[in-house]
């Protein structure tokens, strides 16, 4: 199942709440313990991460994982 | 799901390895995972390639290894995953999907292909196609050098890529 950035097409929750944290992609990457190439992936939408991920970066992050991930017929 | 306490299974855990650091994070060992599935295929193919064309040429015994190679790997996968509870030959029927259908149909005319090669081969007593006869002289002309050359540049690389594995994995343990 699809899981998507919530928010308008194009954004990503993920990114926008890491830059309001003054945290970089690397910093996130290590603190949840995954590549920052991970990291890129997700913000881009490009890989849904599971379940467990998704935890640790809202945790990173002081969000819950509904701010940050959606599923996808949801965001229509 | 199935149990799996049986030697093979522990034996598919000891080959897997599936703890290993070395796939990475969850994303990695997904990538790792497709990017082995791709090579699969891609080996399938050209074994069922390899088989058509050497079945083409008279050979009876090649092909007849290379089918059984294409088909122990495909085989293993199915072992392996129905171990798990996931049945892919259940999931393919039932799919429906148009790509599963290419695919059968296209491995299975590779197959009647090698044995309609190999039957014209059996019952007539010469290949569909005339073998090219090569004969290489060691270190005689270039075909001879280049046969030289190709065999220990096998051993050289082969070699190099113990030792450079070595490294890889020493260098990996300093740095933790």
């Amino acid at each position: 199942m699809a899981v998507r950035e919530t928010g308008a097409v194009g954004s990503s929750p993920v990114r926008e709440c890491r830059k309001v944290k003054r945290v970089t992609q690397a910093e996130l990457a290590e603190a949840v313990g995954v590549s920052r190439q991970t990291i890129i992936a997700v913000e881009r939408g490009d890989y849904s991460p599971s379940v467990y991920l998704a935890i640790r970066i809202a945790r990173a992050l002081e969000r819950s994982v509904e701010e940050l991930f959606v599923l996808e017929e949801e965001s229509r | 799901m199935t149990q799996r306490n049986g030697v093979f299974d522990r034996l598919s855990d000891r080959v897997m390895n599936l703890d290993s650091p070395a796939y990475g994070d969850e994303r990695e060992r997904t990538v790792s995972m497709e990017a082995s599935s791709f090579g699969l295929t891609i080996g399938l193919y050209a074994g069922l390639a390899g088989a058509v064309v050497s079945a083409a040429f008279g050979l009876i015994l090649l092909p007849t290894v290379l089918l059984a190679l294409t088909i122990l790997p495909a085989a293993a996968a199915q072992w392996y995953a129905r171990r798990r509870g996931v049945h892919l030959n259940a999931l393919a029927e039932e799919s429906g999907a148009k790509s599963t259908l290419i695919t059968m149909v296209a491995v299975c005319a590779l197959i009647a292909l090698t044995f309609a090669a190999m039957t014209y081969t059996v019952f007539t007593s010469q290949p569909l196609l005339p073998l090219p006869s090569f004969t290489v002289t060691p270190g005689d002309g270039l075909l001879g050098g280049a046969a030289q050359g190709a065999v220990v540049g096998g051993i050289v690389g082969a070699v190099a890529g113990i030792i450079g594995s070595i490294l890889s994995y020493r260098k990996a343990h300093r740095r933790k």
